[in-house]
């Protein structure tokens, strides 16, 4: 299709300019598609700059590459765009590869390390996770942008499709196309390529209907049907976030070790993870997070072979050593923070990301176990109210991240919160106590649209650990303090006086405040008191079910305590600030209610419903369709529309309700006609219409050799006389009429049977 | 059309045909009348009632008739028993290459006894004229012929002599012996409302032909049925036929599309002398109004023979039917495709 068309491709761009008025429908059309596919790849580097900055440049890049395009394509032949494109796509590369880490001299050196980062973003490695991913985001758009609008402004619309096409799958590649942008964008390409090809075939509009119905099949069909095996249950989910979100704080927390989205309800699992056996109790550290989408938790840079001991972190250190034994499958490795050596074998199957985190390269089974030296921060407060904030670069870099959603309220909102503070760690626990005091803590939430830490500081009342953690880093580093997300595991059941039985419902999110010399210090905003609550009764709730997994020899017996912190006091020191607060509860004890006050919601909590698909807020009134939804329905009906004209179904409708219908009565002349038309279309139906050449007096005769009605005749004659003398009274009218309703009613099924039967 | 027998349509009618339209029979009567006609005729004519009928109808129409066939199949019989049934005049003119207009249309001769110029009429003038392989004569006396037809009139030395009415003529083109022979231009084709051919007899037809011309050929007692002032009034009858809107757009658009699919179509004469051919189809059918049936029945004969094909779409299409057929074809397929309403 696109080769041999380079001739007429020629002649065109030698018009002198195109105006407005000049555009055919299709040629408007296939612009209109390469917009929508433009728009679905640059929108995911939207969203990507969206998150660390640099949208307007993207837009300013963009539309400049675009206009590129179009210039180019009246003063340059194709051989020169196609070099002009690949040294943009070129350059953004090595601009990025110069502000990364690797380095420019990684494109000669690393080479190997090279095409294995893009085999990674291509195998599902989020844009997202890369460091320097906006920069990266504004070196990727100007190449593909360019080329496709310099092919299609020649109306080589496949050519050009085939390279924005190339863009957006490379973005799906890394997971970072939304499933709705990726459908808008390959819609868009085939509008293109159709639209297109009938814009340079000179086609008609009616032609243009397959089209139409091919485009809303796919839009139905990839909406309604998965065919990827344990992708997502529930494909019609328009939800933010989309696919099935996970049910459980764990699930949400640790089961996707990258990328952590924040969900809506979520319940507790009571199973047995881990036993762990240490000096003194900790927060169980198995992930940590550093960029923050507005809608999820992002774990940037890569992950290494753990190759021996990991340097210490700076300040003054205690040494915990910690032996875990799994008690379930599980891909998660815990530690305490800051994680330092791995003992024994479990090293050869250690990772360390980024972050100093440790992951097992294979999945932990029942019976595993590790032992691990952690070094824990060992400063009072007032050491580190001293601390001071000369970050390191790429901590600021890094960790000082936010959103471009995040709104000029929220920040207003930090300043104030922390506006006693003078020194960042009073401001931390300023934050942390503001939180533990306003917000409350509920599992049952429905997850909110757009910036969560916003929404969850202004429009929400309750939620649980994650919207806490995320909340307090992001009004830290709106305050210029470089903060960041950990999760884990709370220190679990202790049945020992060094053992603690940690199960799935321990699994917590945290802040991790970081101070220059000190290292990242532990804050925890969630309200424990009643996340303890609610771990202690799921643990009852799961024994009363019988449920396996909930206990390990030790824990039946020995009381159900678990420790916590208190509001208003960070853990991290341990010099006593931190007061227990121990709850115990017998082994079975239904009659009692723990204490305190639970909150009403928890009834609701292991109901894991997934917020509801496009549900507004839960007012009596039925939910308004999302613009989504609109916007499917829309596409559906259009192409119903183009279908039924495809298969003349419209047609057929037109002419089954104009055989029934007389409509009001008029002159003689034309009721007498519109009857005979009504007459006809019942005879098409019944024999065969009347052919374009043949008389109405050689139809009816025709006809007659099948054995017709008489009234058909006497209806053809009456019109006769009316339609070729001239001559129709009102009541040759009226006959007509009465005859055709009569030969129609008794030809209509079921009400022609009674019809018939009465007269 | 339809009124044209009524004072004010006649003022409108061109000066040439000012003398005043006799009186309209009734349709009932009018169409006895000329089946009584065509049934005398077909005494005489055997086996081709159908072209019967055709010359009936350009008779009734005002109009004229280019028989195109091979020689002796009949048409100056035809011919001669129409004009006998109306109790008409009929004059024969066989055209040569060396025939001039005045013998056709009559020379003003010096009468000695009167001292003055006398004029004595041609051939052309009698109600029926048979032009005779018209297309071997010059056009200059083609031309002549051609113009009594058009006008219904004859100017000699600068005296207009009237035609007799009615006033028909039954031209017929040698189409087998194409040499020395001037072909008719498409202006002059025109003219004719109606080109027909009679062809050869079929067996049983020609052994019946052979059996009532031994002995007393019939068209010699072959008696009136009717005069031709009664005739006339038949003529101002099928005048006064109604055509409705439907049937005048229907007759516009089989003329639009022989337009767009031929080099040349049927022009607005054409689709005139089709309305009037139709109205005297359907007057023949004692109706008195025009269906579209009737458009369809005259359509072939009516139009044909003024449509013209580039050279190739005629062989294109002349593969389907003989050769020269093309026009009939375009016909054939403007009446299959052109939507009656």
């Amino acid at each position: 299709m696109s080769t041999g068309s380079g001739r007429t491709d020629r002649t065109v761009t030698v018009e002198p300019s195109e105006t407005l008025s000049d555009l055919s429908e299709f040629r408007l059309a296939a612009l209109v598609g390469t917009v929508a596919l433009t728009l679905s790849y640059v929108g995911v580097l939207a969203n990507v700059t969206g998150v660390v900055g640099g949208t307007s440049a993207l837009v300013l890049l963009v539309v400049v590459s675009a206009a590129g395009g179009l210039f180019a394509a009246r003063v340059v032949g194709e051989r020169l765009a196609a070099v002009v494109g690949v040294v943009l796509m070129a350059g953004g590369l090595a601009t990025y590869l110069a502000a990364s880490p690797i380095g420019l001299v990684a494109l000669v050196t690393q080479t190997k390390d090279i095409v294995a980062d893009t085999v990674a973003l291509m195998t599902g490695l989020s844009v997202l996770r890369m460091v320097e991913a906006g920069l990266w985001a504004l070196g990727f758009a100007p190449g593909p942008v360019f080329l496709s609008w310099y092919l299609v402004a020649r109306r080589r619309y496949l050519a050009g499709s085939l390279v924005g096409g190339a863009a957006l799958l490379f973005l799906v590649l890394t997971g970072d196309a939304t499933p709705m942008g990726t459908l808008a964008g390959v819609l868009g390409g085939i509008a293109a390529v159709g639209f297109g090809e009938l814009d340079r075939r000179e086609g008609t509009l009616l032609q243009a209907d397959v089209l139409v119905v091919l485009v809303a099949l796919i839009t139905v069909t990839s909406l309604t049907l998965s065919l990827v095996p344990g992708g997502a249950a529930d494909p019609l989910q328009l939800n933010e976030g989309g696919g099935a979100a996970p049910s459980t704080v764990e699930a949400s927390l640790l089961n996707n070790p990258d990328r952590s989205p924040i969900v809506g309800s979520i319940s507790l699992s009571p199973e047995v993870r881990f036993t762990v056996t240490a000096d003194e109790e900790r927060y169980w550290r198995v992930g940590v997070y550093d960029r923050f989408t507005g809608g999820s938790w992002i774990r940037t840079g890569r992950t290494t072979d753990y190759g021996g001991r990991l340097s210490s972190p700076p300040g003054p250190r205690r040494t915990v050593v910690q032996t875990y034994e799994v008690e379930g499958r599980t891909a998660a490795m815990p530690a305490a923070g800051e994680p330092v050596e791995v003992i024994g074998d479990a090293a050869t199957v250690t990772k360390v990301t980024d972050q100093r985190n440790l992951k097992p390269s294979s999945t932990f089974i029942q019976g595993d176990r590790y032992r691990v030296r952690s070094e824990v921060p060992d400063a009072t407060p007032d050491e580190l109210r001293n601390a001071g904030d000369d970050y390191p670069s790429d901590v600021r870099d890094r960790y000082l991240q936010l959103p471009e959603s995040t709104t000029d309220r929220f920040r207003d909102a930090a300043a104030s919160v922390t506006a006693d503070a003078d020194n960042p760690y009073d401001a931390a626990v300023q934050v942390e106590e503001f939180l533990e005091a306003n917000k409350t803590y509920s599992l049952d939430v429905e997850r909110p649209r757009g910036n969560i830490a916003d929404a969850f500081l202004f429009e929400m009342d309750e939620g649980y650990c994650t919207y806490f953690a995320t909340t307090m880093v992001a009004m830290l580093r709106a305050e210029g303090i470089p903060a960041r997300m950990a999760v884990g595991y709370t220190p679990g059941q202790q049945v020992d006086d060094d053992t603690y039985v940690v199960r799935g419902l321990n699994a917590h999110a945290w802040v991790e405040v970081y101070f220059p010399d000190y290292g990242w210090v532990k804050f925890d905003p969630t309200p424990s008191a009643p996340r303890r609550n609610t771990e202690v009764e799921a643990i009852q709730e799961a024994r009363e079910g019988g449920g396996g997994g909930v206990d390990t020899d030790e824990s039946t017996d020995a009381t159900l305590t678990t420790v916590a912190t208190t509001s208003g006091t960070n853990g991290t020191t341990g010099n006593g600030t931190a007061a227990q607060v121990t709850q115990t509860i017998p082994g079975f004890g239904p009659e009692e209610n723990p204490g305190g006050d639970p909150n009403d919601t928890l009834g609701n909590r292991t109901v894991a419903t997934p917020t509801d698909p496009g549900g507004g807020p839960s007012s009596g009134l039925p939910p308004l369709p999302s613009p989504e939804q609109t916007a499917i329905g829309a596409v559906v009906l259009l192409g119903a529309a183009a279908g039924a004209h495809r298969t003349g179904l419209d047609d057929r409708t037109y002419r089954i309700v104009r055989m029934h219908w007389q409509g009001d009565r008029g002159e003689p002349v034309e009721d007498v006609r519109r009857a005979y038309e009504r007459l006809e279309l019942l005879l098409a139906r019944e024999h065969r219409p009347r052919r374009p050449g043949e008389t109405p007096r050689e139809y009816v005769d025709t006809l007659s050799a099948f054995g017709i009605d008489p009234a058909v005749r006497e209806v053809a004659e009456i019109h006769e006389q009316a339609r070729y003398a001239g001559r129709a009274d009102r009541e040759d009218a009226d006959e007509a009429i009465r005859l055709v309703d009569r030969l129609v009613r008794e030809r209509t099924p079921v009400i022609g049977s009674v019809y018939r039967r009465l007269n | 059309m339809t009124d044209a027998n009524t004072p004010e349509a006649e003022q409108a009618a061109p000066m040439s045909r000012a003398d005043a339209m006799p009186d309209a029979l009734p349709i009932e009567e009018a169409a006895g009348l000329t089946r009584d006609v065509a049934e005398n005729v077909e005494r005489v004519i055997v086996g081709h009632d159908e072209e019967v009928e055709h010359v009936l109808v350009a008779l009734l129409a005002r109009g004229h008739v280019l028989l195109e066939d091979v020689p002796g199949v009949g048409k100056t019989m035809l011919a001669r028993a129409i004009a006998e049934s109306i109790e008409g005049t009929f004059r024969r003119v066989q055209f040569t290459p060396d025939l001039l207009p005045s013998d056709v249309t009559g020379v003003n001769v010096f009468n000695q006894k009167t001292r003055e110029f006398e004029f004595r009429p041609g051939p052309v003038f009698a109600n029926v004229v048979l032009g005779d392989e018209i297309n071997r004569a010059p056009p200059k006396t083609q031309s002549a012929l051609l113009e009594a037809m058009e006008e219904e009139q004859v100017t000699v030395d600068g005296t207009t002599h009237d035609v007799p009415k009615p006033f028909t003529v039954i031209a017929t083109q040698n189409s087998v012996e194409p040499s020395r022979t001037y072909e008719l231009p498409i202006a002059e084709l025109d003219r004719f409302m109606k080109r027909i051919s009679l062809g050869y007899p079929d067996a049983d037809e020609e052994s019946e032909i052979l059996d009532r011309v031994v002995g007393v050929h019939p068209i010699e007692d072959l008696a009136a049925v009717v005069d031709t002032e009664r005739f006339q009034r038949a003529i101002a009858t099928t005048a006064a036929v109604t055509v409705e809107e439907a049937v005048r757009d229907y007759g516009t658009r089989l003329a639009r599309y022989t337009r767009e699919n031929a080099t040349l179509g049927v022009s607005p004469r054409g689709t005139i002398a089709l309305m009037r051919a139709s109205q005297a189809r359907a007057m023949l059918e004692g109706r008195d109004y025009v269906l579209p049936d009737d458009v369809q029945t005259e359509a072939p004969t009516v139009l044909s023979h003024r449509i013209r094909l580039s050279a190739s779409d005629e062989r294109a299409r002349s593969t389907r039917g003989t050769a020269g057929s093309g026009g009939r074809e375009v016909v054939q397929e403007a009446l299959e495709r052109v939507p009656v309403e």
